[in-house]
């Protein structure tokens, strides 16, 4: 396996006598989009101003490249990097001086400051904003300034906390698009955190879950989303139905799992007789007013007890015995006549129910 | 007296601003940094001493005066350097008046601006002095205000001068002190026209230092109701 390019090791970091952060271990490899996502208070900004030498982590050891970094590289490994503040705060004076800013401290020669400045205008579209006063700028305006000021540094690692949650819908949309087109564009290597799945799945090219200070995941976007390690990481990841089953027996890929007189097909490995809950994601839920043949294995009859509409989709919850959620458009739920009360039926192929041994420990494994 | 200016007001108000100016850069070299540091560093008894600049901040001249010419008494500590009834001993006594005032409405100054400039530098790159410049720069309309209200106690003060410059016609005299000698004197004529110069000095400094701390500041009035 390839180095990592930035590695924490035996990391722990404190504020007075709370310990915020425990990570064992954490590395950012050459070229790749890793995405960190966690609740609030999960300690993912304080992950974030560690990894990028903003602060001194209370015990541990960091390392860049493989040389170890102490009071003497500090300062010129942290000019290698560049953090995007969730809140940017943009300096008194022109657009073009806060741009240059970085540059600056750096002592970068002007002929190169120059070069720079055209080429991280014209990649982030703000070339028109230079001279404006920078205090009198839109949010995402504002947003574009923060990138550029980072693009013209041309950072070995970029990190971003949470670069877009300050931002309405559709800015943030077409941010986080621009953002994932320059970052492909320039190979830039990259750590953002952010609390929002979408942004995770769509920009990182790893994953990695936090909460309560500890990595409870780390691997593949796409591995993680589809396997979490524990019933944690399943909420944090958009598994929302939970219910605790005992296995009756393992067939092949599969388990039969016993919850309150149903007989349950799910995913995963686990020892008969044995604890386990059961995770799916309500995109994952068919809805349907009677059951039909198909390749789905597990058909839950259950009464609609609330529909919550969103902009196109409506989130419905079931009484099967357990709660049971499905995420529908909100034109099905139009031509299939859901409302509270009625009867309804969910399918859930036996693929998209996960099975994770109930009251897994958090930890560190590897999806 | 005032349209010919008598070579003796000349005197004395160049004097007073030679005095009070150089006490006033002397002390903005001292009390920015001291205000700066203060913003930035937290550390047992630095309430106290926030404390003791605010107090100094109103620090009576005759007491500064008092213990600058104790100090500088020939029998004094200080007393081999000849300093008393110099213009030196003058500026030393103002750097005392006028640091606490600057220091004090420096501190003011930095802790208003938003913490989030320094992490904001040092995210981009800065060293921690690189990040506490930001400082500097963000507040340095705040920080001309202290630049006016140390220079206004400096050229306003006459306490301390007149104990430790003497009022030495020619030497040590000042506009402050030449006013009080003029109205001890009962010649309020002179007194007056004193002032006068004293006033116009004072004003033209600060109109000089405003016309720089309002530059490009244009006002923002939202449309309203009432």
């Amino acid at each position: 396996m390839e180095a990592a390019h930035l590695e924490m090791t035996g990391i722990r970091h404190a504020y007075g006598p709370v310990t915020v952060l425990d990570v064992p271990r954490f590395s950012v490899f050459r070229g790749e989009c890793l995405a960190v996502l966690g609740p609030n208070g999960s300690g993912k900004s304080t992950l974030l101003r560690l990894a990028s030498l903003q602060e001194r982590p209370t015990q541990g050891k960091i390392s860049y490249r493989g040389e170890e970094i102490g009071r003497r590289n500090g300062l010129d490994v942290r000019r290698r990097f560049v953090l995007l503040l969730q809140r940017p705060f943009l300096f008194a004076g022109s657009v073009e001086r806060n741009i240059l800013y970085g540059l600056n401290v750096r002592g970068t020669p002007r002929p190169e400051m120059k070069r720079r400045l055209e080429k991280a205008a014209s990649l982030c579209s703000i070339g028109h904003l230079l001279g404006r006063d920078a205090r009198k700028l839109s949010g995402g305006e504002v947003q574009r300034i923060n990138l550029a000021r980072a693009f013209v540094l041309e950072p070995d690692i970029l990190f971003l906390d949470e670069p877009f949650s300050p931002l309405d819908a559709p800015s943030r949309e077409e941010l986080i698009a621009e953002l994932g087109r320059v970052l492909r564009a320039t190979g830039q290597t990259a750590v953002f955190v952010t609390h929002h799945r979408e942004e995770a799945a769509y920009l990182g090219d790893r994953l990695a879950v936090l909460a309560g200070g500890k990595l409870l995941q780390e691997g593949r976007t796409e591995e993680v989303f589809a396997a979490p390690v524990d019933d944690e990481a399943a909420r944090l990841l958009g598994h929302a139905t939970l219910l605790k089953g005992i296995v009756e027996e393992q067939r092949g890929d599969l388990l039969v799992v016993a919850h309150g007189g149903h007989r349950i097909l799910a995913a995963g490995r686990a020892d008969a007789h044995s604890e386990v809950l059961l995770f799916v994601r309500p995109e994952d839920v068919l809805l349907a007013r009677q059951r039909f043949e198909s390749s789905v294995r597990n058909w839950f009859e259950g009464r609609v007890v609330e529909v919550v509409p969103s902009d196109r989709f409506a989130l419905i919850t079931l009484d099967c015995g357990f709660p049971l959620k499905a995420l529908l458009t909100k034109a099905s739920v139009e031509e299939l006549g859901i409302r509270p009360g009625e009867i309804a039926w969910a399918g859930v192929k036996a693929s998209s129910l996960r099975a994770l041994p109930a009251g897994a420990e958090n930890g560190n494994g590897e999806a | 007296m005032l349209a010919s200016l008598d070579p003796e007001v000349a005197r004395a108000a160049l004097l007073t601003l030679k005095v009070s100016g150089l006490a006033t850069l002397i002390a903005l070299g001292l009390g920015i940094p001291m205000g700066l540091w203060l913003s930035m560093a937290r550390f047992p008894g630095r309430r106290l001493l926030v404390s003791l600049i605010n107090t100094g901040m109103g620090l009576p001249p005759v007491v500064v005066g008092l213990f600058v010419a104790l100090f500088m008494w020939r029998t004094g500590p200080l007393g081999g350097l000849h300093l008393i009834y110099t213009p030196a001993a003058m500026v030393i006594a103002q750097v005392i008046i006028v640091v606490p005032i600057i220091a004090g409405l420096s501190l003011a100054a930095f802790q208003n601006i938003d913490p989030l400039a320094v992490l904001q530098a040092r995210a981009l790159g800065a060293s921690n002095l690189q990040a506490a410049l930001v400082l500097f720069r963000e507040a340095r309309l705040p920080q001309l205000a202290a630049v006016m209200a140390g220079f206004g106690g400096a050229i306003s003060e006459v306490g301390a001068v007149l104990m430790v410059g003497g009022n030495i016609k020619g030497h040590t005299r000042v506009l402050t002190t030449a006013i009080v000698q003029e109205t001890r004197m009962g010649r309020f004529e002179v007194a007056i026209a004193l002032s006068l110069v004293l006033l116009a000095l004072s004003f033209a400094v600060n109109f000089l230092l405003t016309s720089i701390q309002q530059k490009g500041a244009k006002a923002w009035k939202p449309r309203t109701w009432r």
